[in-house]
């Protein structure tokens, strides 16, 4: 208990600390806040804060504060301390400053986020996730390692400030090598298409709390050094590059909708969705940077801060959204969505909140995901005027996978709340049922929502500091729409004031409560429409991507008209998983092949010795 | 002022163009039909009438029929007739406005536990989410490419063979969006087929009547919003090709079969691709 | 002096003997270990940094396992269990072992430094097949017949080398001393007998240090040796092979091979790490596992060597001692690991975690290991990356970053497998020793201790000033 109440009261520190430290950057700018001196230079480690890293210190703030309340009611103790880490190892990643403290704050995030990960390590999957992530973190982090030294090297410096001033004079292939070892190593941290494969397993298997963070911050974190990387330590960045970008955002984000809707288990369902906002804003940094090349910089600075906004936005409501499931499970004892429903009605704090959640994601008026997304569409749609037709292609089919993006997000999420939280459970429910009270982890879900409404319905909150730190970055203010302030509240106030009409009504009017109709069946729990039929007919259209295998088992019966039993399972293969997973397979073949060499048979082995001699004098007589 | 005459008048004139619709449809095919001013009185009688829902009903079934009132209002209200207020008449806002109304149906039908309520709930988002893209793409390739998302732009319009591509495109989505032959059936009884009025299935009395209301501003809506695509403004000229879209839809509702559930998304594809096709004809300079 | 140096640790051993009662002689040998220990700081005055460097982590390292060894077969020995049972020749070794490193590390020429490196095989040898499985005596032979192969081609290049230097104008007396020929530095044109003297030793000494190809003996005898002695041969010896191969270098230069040595060492660190790395991958006991990221580590000190740059040196010479320390530790919280749950099979181990101090020091070593912060290997495998790009030398460097992933994947999928789940029955065959709770802590201590190290060791670049 007081270890819980110390890792909760260190995160919570932590988050004031970032809240200060973002405050700083956005007002005063770039602050030098100190250096430790190495007697190798590449390892000299520099701490400052920067006004791009701004915006994603005060996610970090809110969503660590919410979190830490969170840990205060439902965190076992040592979660709560890996949490503290894990925060303080992000807060440093935002405010480092050179190659090494970059680094070293980087692999300390990777690996405290490991532990997380690792937290039910009783269960295989648990620990096969905790690898898999590993691994990727691991490979990815050697790629950014080699972005980071092949723009140092050039620099001949090891502050970014240096590297940053230098990087004018890339070469092209040294640009480029940057960009594409930039795009392995944050792309797969960030969970962008192709290697996302890690996240729809390490997500759901972490405790809620630290799934929240893991989608909620450390994704931004990871878009955080992309930015860095394209907009500063390589700039000026090619146009191809944010052509890339826009290709693998706009990729992502449909892929990542397509795979949670197939989904069943609500943590990986949310975790599927955290690659498609993703892709989201990898749209917006990568419209940016075709904009910044192309010289239009108002259209950049626009896009750019729809993307930071987009993210600060998907941090608020992932947030809420795991930690929402976090209660489910708690309460449910599971978040197979198939066997949920009706929680409802008495998760009477969690239900609404999560609805607000959902509706906030899906980018619904009034909540802080329509104004990001609202963004992101009005820079999309202003290249096209001022692109050349190639690139405004580009930006057409971001905008038309966009707007399939948002409509399938919401079928997913009337899908989730729908399934979910309404009707009758769908298992055998054995104990009663407690109504939920206020506590802790309320509060906390309450603080997320709260900041989803009123980023949603103030959007000028966020943007009005963000078009500082963006014009900063890029020299321009952004061209913020006049109707941004009041689009949220004019779309929005018809249909709030039509419910609250409606309801006002029905005080006076009878309203009459009968069983369902169903056509003269019982309404019985498991008659109710599941997840699996929810997304048959998606499943259905999208068969080209999703692959869908069907298994029927029937247990005969006394006849074949009337079985005992009919199972019906469906499973969507996720193409690059697997493709993963054969690589994977392969390089362990290949392995057990080279076990070869190690023979146990001496002669072997001297000749072995005897080749190197020979090959080494020959090359010596060369 | 302006928008409040606006609003009223296409709330009011609703009805009236759906039961005109209908009665159009009954004479193609050859029935004598109702009146055109049955609506009105359907509503009257609805409204009379007490509200029954399931039971264990959240709140969210008591709220919907009101969200989907007030989206059908907006709408309305965000159409560039001349009394539109600033911010609405927004392309993309309008996209997300229109997802209000699909997202909160389909809650309440997920709601009242019955299976014919949740296939059509699937149903509705699915075409919802295919229709969404199309829909940007018509509305903007009929406006001035480039020049903001504002509808007030489709005012300003050139008529020309991209932008008929266009319109061609927003008249295949207009019909699944206003839940019409070939793609929904208005007035089927048959619970398998239905798609929007699976989604009301639970639904009956007063609340029924917020629902249809909702439903045949939403339909008026479009057909003005077809209307101003063809017009480029001037009321009467607004009026007139409002009732030859009327009709043009009373006749594909005669001609053509509802098709099959899995054949709807290629109808759709065909609506997007026209209205890309305008689209990227204009990005490579193609005259309006 | 620093032949009292050299001989006090073998000295110590045999005279501990004398001690008759068995508890004081287990206090008398920690004690004079420490003083052998201490002894070489009076060795510091008359030799150079890099014998410094060795000579601490000589003692240092050797001091912990006499200590760990004392502790963790203290038992045994009352006991009487059969395979730890040929008791007094064991210290004797071990000390026969220490004092012939030292030789190694603190010799002043060539021809001390191979008889040191000759030494050591002998002495260790009998260390390796010290259980009396057959399977330890024949990686014993093993280790012995390739061991003797590399020194062969160690001393023929040895021969060669001198050759070169004389007709270089080095004073034939001193001949085989590095200082004598750096001094006299190259004159003429190269003579490509010199890149020969360099090849021969390179591949004589990089066989005793694990390079690919002429790893074969390590895997084997590395495993099969009781934990302490593992922990040194792989912490210590290869280290101190690695340290013959830096003296070759500083001799290829004057001779004008340096380039050649340079490349040569390059192309087998990265053979060396890429194929440990994917060997490691289908290693399913732990200690053959910590064998074969042994190969991985040497090889990455090869490569580092190989950029032939100050920071590539100063990047290998950190990655030794830091190596050093936690590979060390590693085999020792192997070893209480194997005592307690009588298997070093990662299949068999489950639960780790959860059963007291050594299986949670267990996973902080593989952390240590496979390169993670706080630790010292990812300063220095940093380090190594810092110097490759900066040297250019892109595809060994890639060849070798894709061992080190393989090595961190095995590792990490070990550590999660036997730090994780729930606990497997142990098997009949194998016989769990539970340790007495002083000796656990002890053994638990020596490997903390060495944890400290890599950890300690991993901050010295913000400190000291760079060479």
């Amino acid at each position: 208990m007081r270890l819980r109440l110390l890792g909760a009261g260190s995160t919570l520190t932590l988050a004031l600390l970032a809240a200060i430290c973002a405050f700083v950057a956005a007002t005063r700018g770039s602050v030098e806040l100190g250096s430790v001196p190495a007697s190798v230079p590449a390892l000299q480690l520099d701490f400052a804060l920067t006004p791009l890293a701004a915006p994603f210190l005060a996610l970090l703030a809110m969503l660590g504060s919410a979190v830490g309340v969170w840990g205060l009611r439902r965190d076992r103790p040592i979660d709560a301390m890996l949490i503290a880490a894990f925060v303080a190892a992000m807060l440093v990643l935002l405010i480092a400053s050179s190659v090494a403290s970059f680094f070293l704050s980087w692999e300390t995030m990777s690996l405290v986020s490991a532990f997380l990960v690792a937290a039910y390590h009783k269960r295989r999957a648990v620990r096969r996730a905790t690898w898999v992530y590993l691994v990727a973190a691991q490979a990815g982090a050697l790629c950014i390692l080699a972005t980071m030294l092949v723009l140092a090297t050039h620099a001949g410096g090891w502050s970014f400030p240096a590297i940053a001033t230098a990087a004018a004079t890339l070469p092209p292939s040294a640009r480029d090598a940057a960009f594409i070892l930039a795009m392995l190593g944050f792309g797969s941290k960030a969970g962008l298409l192709p290697l996302h494969f890690w996240l729809p397993r390490a997500h759901p298997v972490a405790p809620p709390s630290a799934s929240a963070m893991l989608s909620g911050a450390m994704l931004k974190v990871a878009l955080y050094a992309l930015t860095l990387v394209t907009f500063n330590l390589a700039a000026p960045a090619p146009t191809s590059w944010g052509v890339a970008l826009m290709v693998v955002g706009t990729l992502s984000a449909i892929g990542g909708v397509l795979y949670a809707l197939v989904d069943h288990d609500l943590k990986r369902l949310l975790a599927y969705h955290s690659v498609e906002n993703v892709g989201i804003i990898a749209i917006g940094i990568g419209l940016a940077l075709v904009a910044r090349s192309t010289g239009d910089l108002a259209l950049a600075a626009l896009a750019l801060t729809a993307a930071i906004f987009h993210a600060i936005n998907h941090g608020l409501f992932k947030g809420l959204l795991f930690l929402g499931s976090g209660v489910v499970a708690d309460t449910e004892g599971t978040v197979d969505l198939e066997r949920l429903g009706g929680l409802w009605s008495h998760l009477v704090w969690t239900g609404p909140l999560f609805l607000i959640g959902c509706v906030a994601i899906v980018g619904l008026p009034p909540f802080n995901g329509f104004a990001s997304e609202w963004m992101t569409f009005q820079s999309l749609i202003a290249s096209w005027h001022a692109f050349v037709p190639a690139f405004a292609l580009v930006s057409l089919a971001a905008v038309l996978g966009l707007s399939l993006t948002g409509g399938l997000a919401a079928a997913c999420f009337v899908k989730v709340f729908g399934v979910a939280f309404l009707g009758h459970p769908r298992r055998a429910v054995t104990r009663p049922i407690a109504t939920e009270r206020f506590d802790a982890a309320t509060l906390a879900l309450m603080a997320l929502a709260v900041l989803c409404t009123l980023f949603g319905i103030v959007p000028m909150l966020v943007v009005v500091p963000l078009a500082r730190v963006v014009a900063s970055t890029i020299g321009v203010a952004p061209p913020i729409a006049a109707a941004l302030p009041v689009l949220p509240i004019a779309l929005a106030t018809l249909p709030i004031a039509a419910a609250i009409g409606v309801l006002a009504i029905e005080r006076y009017r009878r309203v009459r409560t009968v069983p369902t109709w169903t056509c003269g069946s019982p309404v019985t729990p498991s008659a109710q429409y599941t997840a699996t039929a929810f997304s048959k007919s998606l499943r259905t259209i999208f068969a080209f991507v999703l692959l869908p295998e069907r298994r029927r088992i029937v247990e005969a019966g006394a006849s074949s008209w009337f079985p005992k039993r009919i199972v019906y399972r469906t499973e969507s293969r996720d193409i690059i998983d697997e493709t993963a997973r054969r690589f994977a397979a392969l390089m362990l073949q290949f392995a057990r092949r080279s076990r070869a060499l190690q023979s146990g048979s001496l002669r072997l082995y001297v000749a072995y010795s005897l080749g190197a001699v020979i090959v080494a004098i020959a090359l010596a007589n060369r | 002022m302006n928008a409040l005459v606006q609003l009223l008048l296409v709330a009011a004139l609703a009805p009236l163009a759906h039961g005109a619709m209908k009665a159009l449809r009954a004479r193609f095919s050859g029935r004598p039909g109702p009146s055109i001013l049955q609506s009105y009185r359907d509503y009257a009688k609805l409204w009379c009438k007490e509200a029954v829902l399931p039971e264990g009903a959240s709140i969210i079934t008591r709220c919907a029929p009101g969200v989907a009132f007030g989206v059908a209002l907006t709408l309305a209200a965000a159409l560039p007739l001349g009394g539109s207020v600033p911010p609405l008449p927004d392309v993309v806002g309008l996209i997300f406005l229109l997802a209000v109304g699909h997202f909160v149906l389909g809650v309440a039908a997920l709601d009242t536990r019955s299976a014919f309520s949740g296939m059509a709930a699937s149903r509705s988002m699915t075409f919802a989410s295919l229709v969404e893209p199309a829909l940007l793409a018509a509305l903007l390739g009929a406006a001035a490419l480039g020049k903001g998302t504002q509808l007030s732009s489709l005012l300003t319009l050139a008529h020309g063979p991209t932008s008929a591509l266009a319109f061609a495109g927003f008249f295949l989505v207009m019909l699944a969006e206003t839940a019409r032959i070939p793609i929904d059936n208005q007035e089927t009884h048959y619970e398998l087929t239905m798609i929007h009025e699976g989604l009301v299935l639970e639904y009956s009395g007063w609340h029924l009547a917020f629902l249809q209301a909702a439903a045949q501003i939403r339909q008026l809506s479009f057909l003005l919003l077809g209307a101003i695509l063809l017009s480029g403004g001037g009321v009467l000229a607004l009026a007139g090709w409002a009732v030859v879209l009327a009709a043009a839809v009373s006749v594909v509702e005669t001609v053509f079969a509802k098709v099959r559930l899995f054949e709807v998304p290629q109808l759709l594809a065909t609506g997007l691709i026209f209205a890309v096709t305008s689209i990227v004809l204009r990005l490579f300079g193609a005259p309006a | 002096m620093i032949g009292f140096v050299v001989a006090a640790p073998l000295v110590f051993a045999i005279a501990v003997r004398i001690v008759p009662k068995r508890e004081v002689r287990r206090i008398a040998r920690v004690v004079l270990a420490f003083v052998a220990a201490l002894m070489s700081l009076a060795a510091f005055g008359s030799i150079d940094r890099l014998s410094m460097l060795f000579a601490g982590l000589v003692s240092f390292l050797a001091l912990l396992a006499t200590i760990f060894s004392s502790s963790i077969f203290a038992d045994d020995w009352t006991e009487g269990y059969a395979i730890w049972s040929r008791k007094p020749a064991y210290f004797i070794m071990l000390g026969a072992f220490w004092s012939s490193m030292l030789l190694v590390v603190l010799a002043s020429n060539f021809t001390l430094l191979w008889l040191g490196v000759s030494i050591t095989t002998l002495a260790t040898a009998f260390l390796v097949g010290y259980s009396g499985e057959a399977a330890a005596l024949e990686a014993a032979w093993k280790y012995l017949v390739l061991c003797g192969v590399g020194i062969a081609f160690a001393m023929l290049g040895l021969i060669v080398l001198a050759h070169v230097a004389i007709a270089n104008g080095v004073d034939p007396g001193s001949a085989f001393s590095w200082t004598a020929i750096a001094a006299r530095g190259h004159i003429g044109a190269v003579s490509p007998l010199a890149r020969v003297a360099v090849a021969l030793m390179i591949v004589g000494f990089g066989t005793k240090a694990g390079l690919v190809p002429m790893h074969a003996w390590l895997p084997d005898a590395h495993s099969k040796a009781p934990a302490p002695i593992s922990a040194l041969l792989s912490g210590l010896l290869v280290s101190c092979a690695l340290y013959a191969i830096a003296r070759t270098l500083s001799v290829a230069a004057p001779l004008g091979a340096a380039n050649f040595a340079y490349e040569l060492l390059l192309w087998l660190g990265a053979l060396s790490t890429a194929v440990a790395g994917a060997l490691m991958l289908v290693q399913r006991d732990l200690k053959r596992l910590l064998a074969y990221s042994t190969i991985e580590h040497a090889g990455i000190v090869a490569l580092a060597f190989g950029f032939g740059t100050t920071l590539g040196w100063f990047a290998a010479l950190l990655h030794i001692a830091v190596h050093a320390f936690a590979k060390s530790s590693a085999f020792f919280a192997t070893g209480i690991v194997q005592r307690e749950r009588g298997s070093t099979e990662i299949a068999r181990l489950r639960a780790l975690w959860n059963e007291g101090s050594a299986g949670r020091l267990l996973l902080a070593v593989l952390g240590a290991l496979s390169g993670m912060p706080p630790f010292g290997l990812f300063v220095t495998e940093m380090l190594v990356v810092v110097a490759g790009i900066a040297a250019g030398a892109w595809i060994p460097l890639a060849l070798a970053m894709i061992g080190l992933l393989l090595a961190f994947a095995t590792l990490a999928r070990v550590a999660i497998e036997i730090e994780g789940g729930g606990r497997v029955p142990t098997a009949a065959w194998s016989v769990p020793i539970p340790l007495a709770p002083l000796h656990r802590r002890v053994a638990a201590a020596t490997v903390a201790a060495a944890l400290t190290g890599c950890i300690a060791l991993g901050i010295v670049p913000w400190i000291r000033p760079f060479p």
